[in-house]
């Protein structure tokens, strides 16, 4: 399913291949994959643009994730927020946001986190800055889902498997709008 | 009933031992209060009357004959014991909703009335003075310290245990939060008749509470042994002169 709604809020789901953009104004991405879809992303922003990407991916088999961003003029603003669960597999994942000489006033934040079950995943994080006048940051976790939050959600007389079924859904939605939500929840549905 | 015999619980990978040859029966429907000094092991007892994983431990301990060492935190919940945890964790992303429409969904195997959940859920709030938004939010985030401890006292008016085990309940509440929760404990006690273990440091929930037996822990065991009065002693005389403190 892929669904575009509203001039600048992109949904996608378990789609592959390559997406270019041109970020006029605001462009929110917001992509579900857990078809193991490699991926690439090039996006530009030019001035006075607001980009925020929300992907979740579930991968079962070796992955290869790109996202590429070239900011190439002023007071821009780039939020990347990336969560990733690698099950029994590869997945490699590349964030890369450059940040053109001689711009001004542009915010970077890469927020990325990797849940590891049973397989593992590389996460770069790639901040190439050629100019003094930006504000860059780059957070990545990668850890297995946290004990104490297993135990205590066990304590309630919860099985493991169930507790790990909320505890993923929670890691991989908890980035997404509810609209978005609402459109994975019907098609978990439609599956089932 | 509760039975502990010759419990002996060491932290794993080291030699320090925190219970020492620890025994303790609680029949069903008594209330028991453990009190002791600051990490003298009382929330290690708790832990791992639960099942948790972090410890290396011999003895036994056995709820209606069920032998609890070894099995599951979550098979232990099912068969009725619940911790109330002294410190619950935030959960972003799963509601106390989803939770307890989980748990209650394993429990029964059956399919949940969502309108009499719903209405038993609110009810509960407004017992505990509870804002009913924290029935759809997720767990303990942004909450108190007051909210959290009602948070899991909610949990419990749901999921209804047999056994409850208060870890330190009262710390951290005012006067009137503490009124509120000992106020919900009691009419769930008297409705439910579970058995109790609670662990505080204070008299002031055990006035409230009146447990059948107060213990003191100290050395990895049960030095001493009285009623609800003992506890106001302690509070007078302090830890330090426990074996000299009188029971009543």
């Amino acid at each position: 399913m892929n669904k575009i709604l509203l001039d600048n809020i992109i949904y996608l789901i378990n789609q592959k291949g390559s997406f270019n953009y041109e970020v006029k104004e605001k462009l929110i991405i917001n992509i579900f994959n857990e078809k193991d879809k490699n991926i690439d992303i090039n996006i530009i922003q030019n001035n006075n643009s607001l980009l925020i990407i929300n992907y979740t991916s579930i991968n079962y088999e070796d992955c290869q994730i790109n996202i590429n961003i070239k900011i190439k003029g002023n007071n821009n603003k780039c939020i990347i927020n990336f969560r990733g669960i690698a099950c029994e597999n590869v997945n490699n994942v590349n964030v890369c946001v450059n940040a053109n000489n001689n711009t001004q006033g542009n915010e970077i934040v890469e927020n990325l986190k990797g849940l590891c079950e049973d397989g593992s995943i590389i996460i770069n994080p790639i901040l190439e800055i050629n100019t003094n006048e930006v504000s860059a940051s780059h957070f990545v976790t990668i850890g297995p889902l946290n004990q104490n939050m297993i135990l205590y959600l066990k304590s309630k007389g919860i099985s493991k498997e169930n507790v790990t079924k909320l505890l993923k859904k929670s890691f991989m939605y908890n980035i997404f709008d509810d609209d978005f939500i609402s459109l994975l929840n019907d098609k978990e549905e439609n599956n089932e | 009933m509760l039975k502990i015999d010759n419990l002996n619980v060491y932290i794993d990978n080291e030699n320090k031992k925190i219970l020492d040859n620890f025994s303790l029966e609680i029949n069903d429907g008594e209330i028991h209060a453990i009190m002791g000094k600051n990490g003298i092991g009382k929330s290690t007892l708790c832990k791992v009357i639960m099942g948790y994983p972090f410890y290396k431990i011999t003895g036994s301990i056995k709820y209606n004959n069920v032998e609890l060492l070894g099995i599951d935190a979550s098979e232990i919940a099912k068969n009725g014991i619940m911790l109330i945890s002294q410190n619950p964790p935030s959960i972003e992303g799963v509601t106390n909703a989803e939770v307890l429409r989980t748990a209650l969904r394993e429990k029964s195997n059956e399919n949940i009335d969502i309108f009499k959940f719903n209405k038993e859920m609110e009810k509960i709030c407004d017992k505990l003075c509870l804002d009913k938004s924290f029935i759809h939010k997720d767990i303990n985030v942004g909450a108190s310290g007051g909210e959290r401890k009602k948070i899991e006292l909610l949990h419990m008016g749901i999921l209804k245990p047999s056994f409850i085990i208060l870890d330190e309940i009262d710390s951290g509440l005012d006067v009137d939060a503490l009124k509120i929760v000992s106020n919900f404990i009691n009419e769930y006690y008297h409705e439910y008749k579970p058995s109790v273990l609670l662990i505080t440091h204070h008299k002031n929930i055990i006035e409230y509470l009146k447990p059948n037996y107060v213990h003191i822990l100290s050395d990895g065991k049960i030095i001493k042994t009285g009623d609800y009065h003992l506890a106001e002693n302690i509070e007078n005389e302090g830890f330090s002169k426990a074996s000299d403190i009188s029971e009543k």
